[in-house]
């Protein structure tokens, strides 16, 4: 198995700081939707699919 | 390496026993996110005449005659309607006001004229419903769903651990599709799996909650509800019953900020013999999720107690919005259904890890530890 050889090992904190800010994402969006109405309400679910672009990207680039 | 092996044997068996019901549950679920929207594709649902919206509504005493001319032998055990639309009520009618065997009548709330004799009871959507909830199996069918949803989450808590070991070396997002199947799968199934991770991890949670929802009912009558109807525990049934129409409007003088929600008519599960149960609930999608329940004695139309739901239900009236995502009209819907496909590819590729690297022979023990052990 070759692995990237110019790649350092990353260390916790830049392993989780992509995953973590998209889930602290998903969390609030999903609460404030719950709770709040109209322009809010647009924006959290706008910040839910972020996640989804974000897949949609990563898994089609290049 | 240690611990990370534990964590491995945790995501590997958690997973194992859940998946199937995982990927069941998914693949009902998609078709349940777009229920109403599929009911009315099929034409199985019956618009009421448009009138104008001054249009006065009938009264309930109405409502219920009119449901008792269709089944004069049977009991009513509730009525209950659609969020956001107030143009027509369900009722449920059965032999007895526990009978699971019920018919369900659609009435215009304006002219308390019969619209339709929808049946819930039949039809693909019912069967995806049962598949979903309880596997058709009842209690026991929702408590073992519901420990196969803790299962799921415990794979999700252990598969976020070995989330680091795997991505050491590669950034994130970065799937490795021109090497082997097999690493494209593991990347595919690592990077999906983190970007869902806490939206699986929610509607995860939130539906085994639903899955107790029966027991925390139970619990909430034998607690609350049982407080409040104490005062009739010794008397007999009554025979006699007063204007459903002048107890709702009892309930309407309590809580002039709310609406009619359901009812539950004597005898069923969220009332007394001797009462009616009217449940009020607010306008946003929070507060119509959280009823507040007025007890209404049948007899003679007055209030017998009100209060606050405990904890407990509140916290099970809140998890149903977070797993059914019904609280952001379509968006929320196609969102909720796009993640849930993802959460297919996941629990596939998962398998298919798994399914691949039983009869494979990893020379390399680091290499082997640090990728095959996880899975």
């Amino acid at each position: 198995m070759v692995t990237h050889l110019f790649m350092q090992n990353r260390n916790l904190k830049q392993i989780f700081k992509w995953p973590m800010m998209l889930g602290l994402l998903t969390l609030f969006s999903l609460i404030i939707a719950l709770l709040e109405d109209g322009v809010l309400e647009s924006i959290s679910l706008f910040a839910l699919s972020i996640p989804i672009i974000v897949i949609i990207y990563f898994y089609y680039r290049d | 390496m240690g611990s990370i092996k534990t964590w491995a044997w945790v995501h590997k068996w958690s997973s194992l026993v859940c998946t199937v019901f995982m990927l069941l549950l998914c693949l009902t679920g998609l078709p349940l996110i777009f229920g109403h929207e599929i009911g009315h594709l099929l034409g199985d649902e019956v618009e009421p005449p448009k009138m104008s919206k001054n249009t006065p509504f009938a009264s309930m005493d109405d409502v219920i005659a009119s449901a008792k001319s269709r089944y004069p032998n049977d009991v009513v055990q509730y009525v209950f309607k659609e969020p956001d639309e107030s143009t027509f009520w369900f009722v449920s009618m059965g032999k007895t006001p526990l009978d699971e065997d019920n018919k369900f009548l659609m009435i215009d709330s304006r002219t308390a004229k019969i619209l339709d004799e929808p049946k819930f009871d039949e039809g693909f959507m019912h069967i995806m419903l049962r598949l979903h909830v309880d596997l058709f199996a009842g209690l026991p069918g929702m408590l073992f769903l519901g420990l196969m949803g803790f299962l799921m989450v415990i794979a999700v808590v252990s598969g976020a651990v070995l989330y680091a070991p795997f991505m050491r070396r590669i950034a994130f997002g970065e799937i490795r599709k021109n090497r082997t199947t097999k690493l494209k799968r593991l990347d595919t199934h690592n990077f999906l799996g983190v970007v869902t991770l806490v939206w699986v991890f929610v509607v995860g949670l939130t539906g085994v909650v639903n899955a107790w929802s029966e027991l925390v009912v139970n619990y909430w009558q034998a607690d609350q509800m049982a407080e409040m109807i104490a005062p009739y525990k010794d008397l007999p049934p009554p025979t006699r019953f007063a204007s459903i129409q002048a107890g709702i409007d009892v309930a309407k003088q309590l809580e002039p900020d709310l609406n009619l929600a359901f009812i539950a008519f004597p005898g069923t599960a969220f009332s007394s013999q001797h009462h009616y149960g009217i449940f009020m609930n607010g306008n946003s999608p929070l507060t119509a999720r959280l009823y507040k329940p007025v007890l209404i004695d049948a007899q003679t139309s007055g209030l017998t107690d009100s209060r606050e739901i405990p904890w407990y239900m509140t916290a099970f009236l809140i998890s149903q919005p977070l797993h059914f995502g019904d609280y952001g009209g379509m968006t929320l819907k196609v969102i909720w259904a796009i993640l849930d496909i993802l959460t297919i590819i996941v629990l596939w590729t998962g398998l298919m890890l798994w399914w691949k690297k039983r009869n494979q022979y990893v020379p390399d023990i680091e290499t082997r530890v640090s990728l095959s052990e996880a899975y």
